[in-house]
């Protein structure tokens, strides 16, 4: 047995296309990834909202308001500038020294910018909400006046600007993490071209090299099982490689919990071992075609799962969430972004639970592909 | 015996019936020739026999025991050599012979000893650590034998091992499958070239659309056909008015001009050389070489399997 994986794993490592998409492909794919977004990864801390209001048509209640909104301990969300016209800052407008600024008239709260962004999102969220209230307030203070403090208290006590679902670690919430945790992903899946060989050299009716294999006195099981050891053990070494680099070379923040990464890579590597497996005892058409078909499906579960437009990913956990939890790649993407993201590892474990299904009903289903031996044809 | 198929019928899943009551039998020692036009049912019945293929009926038996896939201990004394050439590209020439030797060898030592002894019989010893695809057709059909062979196998089985390989590795094949016979090996040699079969087979069965149509040795089996004899000779002027009584001639089976070349075919008996150049002088026809040559295995095949042309 452990000659027959030895020599196997010799094999393998010559195996120049399988090497390239297990191990360079993604190490190439991350580096990429890394100098497009890598300016984005840093850990970037929040800049208070410079909010210009007009101190010529101004609202001394509303300045306070926004005056007050902490986003943590240390940082305000507005840093108030209250000093200037409303002509001036309107001229300031004009020149694109400012981005917007606030003015009030006619009990009529007015928020005039030049354009959209994040810094407008927010300010015209928070005003919103502040017009909510005010009126809010002002009706309970025409019909039941004497409850206005403690409707004012339960207003202010209830509504957060910001809502924290950070970890305790303090990890920057980045949307491009994604597509690493998708890269990681890739690579399990591409797995599956190690499953193709898998089935290319066990099944006799695939390859004159299988027939042969078949037709020698070494148990059927030990070559198969020998086999998929030798290949789960040159793709889990690609994709911890790959892991390795991404986290350590290339800085990519993964959470730092090592052995939870680790497990979801090493079912991963399976599923997509197995996965392949499944696939090129399924499809009939032998050779190029085969790969190419096989090929593509990974591909485009690796597109569900966020790698190309991580948006796609959220589209569809929105409205078909089944798929995201049937794709293998996209339950790696979650795991990896829940460990990421989360304080707990429920969401954690419930993806690596999806995975690891499905890893056992592709393990199963191509062992029983794989078991048979004798064919209907060769 | 060696192999013995009975009444083996292998229908495929599109209805084409590749063995039809397929019944032979293979002696120990003997060089076993499976003759048969493409698609005749020559590698399904090597497939049949290897346990690799499912049949409908019949039963297969080797070295006098029912053959299945799980029967290891039967598979342990087969040589296989594909078709195709079927070697790890990713390895050299001694890791290939090694690992298949290594299916059926355990001992370290030993396979050692039956790798090299293998790279010398295919004389492959100033490529052992050349890849696959470095190697010329020829020499990676030698590398083919010896994976093969390497495990000393009682019972071989050769697959057309000389397609597509030049006259020198063809010869050199054929010459080391006679050397294994002779160190004790039973040979199953499948082809569909005539003079390999002839040269090298003791016993010879014609298949066609999973049939045997004939069998026995080379002797036996143009005994089957009525040829006899075909004689060619070069003419100045071919021209039908002479064609016509050597046509008529007692015995003569069919004459014809193929570009300057009469050819005339008899069937058995007394020559006709006589005759036909009775008739070329009478009509003063201008003639030089003269060739006479008996049967070959091609005739015998041409006619018993047709001229039609197959897949």
């Amino acid at each position: 047995m452990f000659w027959l994986i030895k020599t196997r794993l010799r094999v393998l490592i010559r195996d120049r296309a399988n090497l390239f998409w297990s191990f360079i492909f993604p190490l190439c794919l991350g580096t990429f990834f890394y100098l497009g977004f890598g300016n984005l990864l840093g850990d970037s801390p929040f800049n208070s909202i410079n909010l210009y209001i007009a101190s010529d048509y101004s609202d001394a209640n509303l300045a306070g308001f926004l005056a007050a909104i902490d986003v943590d301990e240390e940082t305000k969300l507005f840093k108030i500038k209250a000093d200037f016209t409303k002509e001036f800052l309107e001229q300031k407008l004009t020149e694109n020294a400012i981005t917007g600024y606030l003015f009030v008239e006619n009990n009529q709260l007015y928020y005039r910018i030049n354009e959209n962004g994040m810094e407008q999102t927010v300010t015209k969220s928070v005003l919103d909400q502040y017009v909510q209230i005010s009126q809010v307030i002002l009706q309970v203070a025409s019909t039941n006046p004497e409850k206005v403090a403690s409707v004012t208290d339960s207003l202010q006590n209830d509504h957060r600007y910001l809502e924290t679902i950070r970890s305790k670690r303090q990890a920057s919430s980045n949307s491009m993490y994604i597509y690493f945790y998708a890269l990681i992903a890739m690579t399990c899946t591409y797995g599956c071209f190690w499953g193709i060989s898998l089935v290319n050299d066990t099944q006799a009716n695939q390859s004159a090299l299988a027939a042969r294999i078949t037709s020698a006195p070494t148990h059927r099981l030990k070559i198969i099982v020998s086999y998929s050891l030798a290949a789960f053990i040159m793709h889990f070494s690609g994709c911890l490689i790959n892991f390795f680099y991404l986290n350590y070379i290339l800085g990519v923040d993964f959470g730092g919990n090592i052995p939870l990464i680790i497990l979801v890579i090493f079912v991963g590597t399976l599923c997509g071992i197995a996965f392949g497996a499944l696939l090129s005892s399924l499809i009939k058409v032998k050779g190029n075609q085969k790969d190419g078909i096989i090929a593509m499906i990974t591909l485009a579960l690796n597109a569900l799962s966020g790698l190309m437009f991580p948006d796609l990913k959220y589209l569809i956990a929105k409205y078909i969430p089944f798929l995201g939890y049937i794709n293998p790649s996209a339950s790696i993407t979650d795991a990896l972004h829940c460990l990421y993201y989360y304080e707990g590892l429920g969401h954690y474990y419930f993806y690596l639970l999806l995975l690891s299904i499905m890893t056992v009903i592709f393990i199963t289903g191509s062992y029983l592909f794989m078991r048979g031996s004798r064919y209907d044809s060769i | 015996m060696i192999v013995r198929l009975s009444e083996v019928t292998k229908t495929y899943r599109k209805g084409v019936k590749a063995l039809d009551d397929l019944s032979y039998e293979v002696r120990e020692g003997e060089i076993f020739g499976l003759l048969g036009p493409n698609g005749s049912g020559k590698t399904t019945s090597i497939n049949c026999l290897l346990g690799l293929l499912k049949f409908e009926s019949g039963t297969i038996e080797i070295f006098d025991q029912p053959m299945g896939p799980d029967r290891y201990d039967l598979k342990a004394q087969i040589g296989v050599i594909p078709q195709n050439v079927a070697v790890f590209y990713e390895l050299t020439v001694e890791e290939n012979i090694d690992y298949f030797c290594g299916l059926y060898v355990k001992d370290k030592q030993r396979r050692k000893k039956l790798v090299d002894e293998a790279i010398e019989f295919v004389a492959l010893g100033d490529y052992r650590k050349v890849h696959p695809n470095k190697l010329s057709g020829g020499l990676q059909r030698r590398l083919n034998i010896a994976c093969g062979i390497a495990h000393k196998p009682r019972l071989i089985i050769f697959d057309e091992p000389t397609v597509g390989v030049d006259p020198q590795s063809r010869n050199n094949i054929l010459e080391g499958i006679k050397r294994l016979n002779q160190e004790g090996a039973t040979i199953i040699y499948t082809s569909h070239y005539m003079e390999e079969v002839e040269q090298l087979c003791d016993y010879i069965i014609i298949m066609d659309k999973g049939k045997v149509i004939a069998h026995g040795n080379k002797e036996a089996l143009k005994n089957l056909i009525m040829l006899g004899e075909t004689i060619e000779i070069k003419v100045e002027e071919p021209n039908d008015e002479y064609l016509k009584p050597i046509r008529e001639l007692p015995n003569v089976l069919e004459a014809n001009f193929k570009d300057h070349t009469l050819i005339v075919k008899s069937g058995k008996g007394a020559t006709n050389i006589p005759n036909v150049l009775a008739i070329l002088n009478e009509h003063r026809v201008k003639y030089g070489t003269l060739y006479s040559s008996l049967p070959t295995l091609n005739d015998v095949f041409l006619e018993l399997t047709g001229k039609g042309l197959r897949d």
